[in-house]
């Protein structure tokens, strides 16, 4: 089983993500990762002359390298070592524009007990308006993140993750970049007939109805194969 | 034998066309009272003699003492011819051959209503007088008709005797001061007995009989009952209508028309349209004109009033009956009522049948009363010779057909009733209605809504194609009251909802605003039924602009209201969520400490500094926590060279210098260890940091000279690591025996350059002509026990940097190493 993930660090991870493929490997899972730092010294382009992280910068960055990969999970630290921005925002802000809205995300940090602790105090203090600390919490519960985990438990949590259910319009998309010549002859939606497979990974990407629709009609006639002896194979 | 042979008219015939034909004494009075309206009288007496007590079982013929019934009108009476030719010829009727005689539509034409008398008497005396003719006088005794053994014996073998009478003579018979013209019938020994109750009869139906409308507007015709034997009876009366003397009055429908719902519905004389009117307690809702579709009809009316029960007490209070014992829709021809259509029990239409087939919204003959007037100058309809109804003719049928297509009746009274079901929704009357009188009408939806609704269905309630439409007219007034309350209502609710958005808390409960938003809704949604029906129904309407602008300001408003409402609803849920968050994490705490009070005392009692100390070693042990294992595996499974364990080790050495570092420096006060990567000034730093070399580096016994005055270089880096790389880089002059070391700092095009140089022994003899293989892995100019210049210019790569040995000699006399920044 071949699986790809994403980390979003400050700071070099590739000892923990080479850790994480040699234990995947002893799961039976072929590991390809990829690592994106972000606000750190690593990458200097990415940040503006203050060494905030410039989030233009970052989406054509990402695009440029990322751009026709799929990931099974794209881990983000939570904390990028600006004081700006935080992994959550900049998932939300970079998201939409690299589609990777359907892409399961998980928010890691080393403090993350201790800061969700900190803002508790901040706001029964009033240090931290309760506008602002609600903000804090409801930008965490409503991020739609796979997992929160701490920095020590982000191996064994990737990892558990990659052995779990894949959602199933990643596997659509994986299955249209792996063979991008191939064409669509006749489907339910006459929008993405004629269309290479290349191009309709990139329409499922882009627009929801579009993604929601397959999806759908790949389920029907699936059922419909799976309930019919002699199912006629329409896509 | 003769051949010619003819039909013979037995004596027995009188009893067919007579009292056997006319089965209703009311109706016999009414044909009578038909004929004096047809001689051209304005008035008709009815006078009622000796009813109570009377000697008709001592007399064979009537004298004074016997009971009676005198019929005396001042039409124009007859002359001997008349008397003899035309009223003693049976089944002769004049008004077959004109039906307009003496300025009238006359009203009988059967010629056969004088044998009503015998229906109602045993005998009659005929006195009759046409202006300048003398007064003739005839008696009949009907009973010379009944003898049932004279087979042979024909009507007109039984004479009688027509006598000439003086004038005074005849005023002195009839009782009046003057005899002009006209005809008295004194109908004698009477064949029923007339008590009060039966002479009210008489009068609700005389009432009933004359149209209140059609025929008496123009031209006055009263009836007038006397009976002195009740005098005494009629002043225990409490209702005039409970009397039996005094003139036949009809005026229930003139005073309905105040208190009920009515529709009116004319085909015109030429039958070419239909104009229907309907009215809602006194004022016009709306006019139609449309096409006639019923070639048999013309100049025919139809009205019905629709009786709720308030309507039903009123009824009750100004007759002294129910309006079920009145009767429901009276069909009169020529200005004459047909019975016994309309009368209590009576379903000429069909009305209750078709309530019957189970249908709860359709009106009952209980629920209305009315009358379908018709002028029928061209005996269209034929009335049965019984007096009892019509012929049923397609004229009829197109009268009265229940069913589709719908006969002219119905197409009204359908009407009416979509107008009460739909309109002003029937069944929203207080089901309890006091017959007493007293109390307001009440109704469960106020009259706004009423007015409302009532417009609203307007096109539903008329039912027509456009193409049939001649015009509709909407009372205008009654439009602009509607719209005018709509305003003011709306006006209302928006000034309160505005006011109460704007005195809102923050807190509010978003229900609150929900409120005023379904109120403002609930009037938009008004408004617009209102303009879409106004606009159809009445376009001209100038309130429709007014309302137009208020519908907008409404829809601003409610927008406002929607916006707070989800305000609020998301700092509700913020507020529970937090509010959630805040209890899980309380119990959390609570749990913890609970476990680990100790723990959790130090965490909160950590300094700043300390917090940062700890996050840097958390990183570098994670970092070396991940190399170790990562060594370990890559170890075991065979799957590392030795290159690659070197560069393995030498990082971990390097990340073990920078947590020696870190406890070193984070005594100093300008250091702050919170964060790896900082946003630094690179070359500030260096210098701070060479200052402070010798005192945190217990053993060093070196001068550091700087050159580097005036330049500023900020970049994000982490600090530690130059910590350690200039740690690395002095420490190997130390060991090339240096006393001196000096850092020279230049800058050009955004580019930092460091150039390191010592007065050491400068680089070991085995690298000359190999001078760049000591940035090799493995490689060690020293003693190999620092982290190596492989690994220095590592880290300097990773952040953008490189090092490079310039050579010995160059600028100390030692070896001088030149550091890249950009």
């Amino acid at each position: 089983m071949k699986k790809c993930i994403l980390v979003i660090d400050d700071s070099d991870q590739s000892d923990v993500l080479e850790n994480l493929a040699l234990d995947a490997e002893d799961k039976g899972i072929e590991l390809e990762w990829f690592q994106f730092n972000v606000g750190g010294r690593l990458e200097p382009t990415l940040l503006t002359a203050e060494g905030k992280i410039d989030t233009e910068k970052v989406k054509e960055e990402f695009k440029k390298r990322f751009g026709g990969k799929t990931f099974q999970l794209i881990a983000c630290d939570w904390e990028l070592n600006a004081n700006d921005i935080d992994g959550v925002t900049l998932l939300r802000r970079i998201g939409r524009a690299c589609y990777l809205e359907d892409t399961p995300r998980m928010m890691y940090s080393g403090l993350l007990n201790q800061k969700l602790l900190d803002a508790l105090k901040r706001a029964e203090s009033g240090k931290l308006k309760n506008d602002d600390f609600v903000q804090y919490i409801k930008n965490l519960v409503n991020a739609h993140y796979v997992d929160f985990v701490d920095r020590d438990d982000l191996s064994k949590t990737i990892l558990r993750h990659l052995e779990d259910d894949e959602s199933l319009g990643l596997i659509i998309l994986e299955t249209l970049k792996s063979m991008p010549e191939m064409v669509f002859a006749t489907t339910h939606d006459h929008n993405l007939e004629g269309k290479t497979f290349k191009e309709v990974a990139e329409l499922f990407e882009k627009e929801k109805r579009v993604r929601n629709d397959l999806k759908r009609n790949i389920v029907q006639e699936v059922i419909y194969f799976l309930t019919h002896k002699q199912g006629k194979k329409r896509i | 034998m003769n051949n010619k042979v003819h039909f013979k008219t037995n004596i027995l015939l009188k009893n067919i066309i007579g009292k056997d034909l006319i089965t209703d004494d009311n109706v016999a009075v009414l044909e009578l009272v038909k004929n004096s309206y047809d001689a051209g009288s304005k008035v008709v007496e009815i006078r009622f003699g000796n009813v109570v007590q009377n000697n008709d079982f001592e007399v064979d013929m009537p004298d004074s003492q016997s009971s009676r019934i005198v019929i005396c009108d001042q039409g124009c009476g007859m002359d001997y011819d008349g008397l003899v030719n035309k009223w003693l010829n049976i089944a002769y009727s004049e008004k077959k051959e004109n039906n307009r005689l003496n300025g009238r539509r006359q009203a009988g034409n059967k010629g056969v209503g004088r044998f009503s008398c015998d229906r109602l008497g045993k005998t009659l005396t005929i006195l009759t007088k046409m202006a300048g003719h003398p007064c003739l006088r005839l008696t009949i005794d009907w009973r010379m008709f009944e003898n049932e053994n004279a087979q042979n014996e024909e009507i007109q073998d039984v004479t009688f005797d027509v006598q000439e009478v003086t004038d005074q003579e005849a005023r002195h018979i009839i009782g009046c001061p003057s005899f002009e013209h006209g005809t008295v019938l004194d109908i004698g020994l009477l064949r029923e007995r007339w008590t009060p109750e039966k002479i009210i009869r008489l009068r609700r139906d005389l009432e009933k009989f004359i149209d209140p409308n059609s025929v008496f507007v123009t031209d006055s015709f009263q009836i007038e009952l006397l009976a002195e034997e009740y005098k005494g009876y009629d002043q225990e009366q409490a209702y005039e209508t409970q009397c039996v003397n005094g003139p036949v009055r009809n005026k229930i429908f003139e005073q309905l028309d105040f208190r009920t719902t009515s529709i009116s519905s004319y085909i015109d004389r030429d039958g070419k349209f239909i104009i229907t009117n309907l009215q809602d307690r006194g004022r016009e809702v709306f006019e139609l004109k449309e096409k006639n579709i019923y070639p048999h009809l013309r100049n025919v009316k139809m009205m019905v009033y629709y009786l709720n029960p308030y309507s039903k007490r009123y009824f009750r209070q100004q007759t002294g009956f129910s309006s079920s014992d009145f009767g429901s829709i009276f069909l009169f021809i020529n200005g004459f009522r047909i019975p016994p259509y309309g009368d209590q029990g009576d379903d000429w239409l069909g009305i209750e049948k078709r309530k019957s087939l189970g249908f709860r919204r359709y009106l009952s003959t209980r629920e209305v009363v009315g009358r379908v007037e018709i002028n029928d100058e061209k005996d269209d309809f034929m009335i049965i010779s019984s007096r009892t109804g019509v012929v049923n003719n397609n004229a009829f049928i197109e009268l009265s057909k229940e069913g589709a297509p719908y006969g002219f009746f119905y197409k009204g009274f359908r009407r009416l009733e979509r107008f009460v079901v739909e309109g002003i929704a029937w069944d929203k009357t207080l089901e309890k209605v006091s017959e007493d009188g007293i109390g307001e009408e009440k109704y469960l939806i106020d009259d706004f809504s009423r007015d409302k609704r009532i417009l609203s269905v307007i096109r539903k309630i008329i039912d027509v194609d456009e193409s049939n439409i001649d015009y509709l007219h909407i009372n205008e007034e009654f439009v602009r009251e509607i719209l005018d309350a709509q305003m003011a209502q709306t006006t209302a609710n928006l000034e309160g909802v505005v006011n109460e958005l704007a005195n809102l808390a923050s807190n509010a409960d978003p229900e609150a605003v929900e409120a005023f938003k379904e109120k403002l809704q609930g009037d938009a949604e008004e408004m617009n039924k209102l303009l879409t029906v106004v606009g159809r129904l009445a376009p001209e309407s100038t309130e429709i602009n007014k309302l137009s602008r208020l519908l907008t300001e409404v829809e601003k408003t409610k927008q406002e209201a929607e916006d707070k409402e989800h305000l609020l609803e998301y700092e509700r849920e913020a507020r529970l969520k937090a509010e959630q968050e805040k209890e899980d994490l309380e119990k959390r705490l609570a749990l913890e400490k609970e476990k680990n009070t100790y723990l959790l005392t130090s965490s909160r009692s950590m300094s700043e500094d300390a917090k940062g100390m700890v996050h840097n070693i958390k990183i570098i042990a994670n970092s070396l926590h991940a190399k170790i294992s990562l060594l370990y595996k890559k170890v075991r499974k065979d799957r590392i060279t030795k290159d690659e364990q070197l560069k393995s080790l030498s990082q971990m050495l390097f990340q073990i210098d920078k947590a020696l570092k870190i406890s070193k420096l984070i005594t100093r006060a300008n250091f702050k260890a919170d964060s790896e990567d900082k946003m630094v000034d690179v070359v500030a730093y260096i210098s701070q940091y060479l200052d402070i070399y010798s005192e945190i580096m217990e053993d060093a016994n070196i001068e550091i000279v700087k050159n580097i005055k005036g330049i500023t270089f900020v970049r994000k880096v982490s600090v530690l690591d130059f910590a350690v790389i200039f740690d690395n880089l002095i420490s190997n002059a130390q060991k090339a025996n240096a006393t001196k070391v000096l850092v020279d700092a230049s800058k050009t095009d955004d580019k930092l350059t460091l150039m390191v140089s010592d007065d050491g022994d400068g680089l070991d003899e085995r690298f000359v002509g190999m001078e760049e293989s000591i940035f090799e892995l493995g490689v060690t100019s020293t003693d190999g026990s620092g982290i190596g210049l492989n690994t220095v210019r590592s880290v300097l790569n990773d952040m953008g940097g490189n090092i490079a040995y310039i050579g010995s000699g160059k600028i100390m006399k030692g070896a001088t190493f030149k550091i890249e920044l950009s």
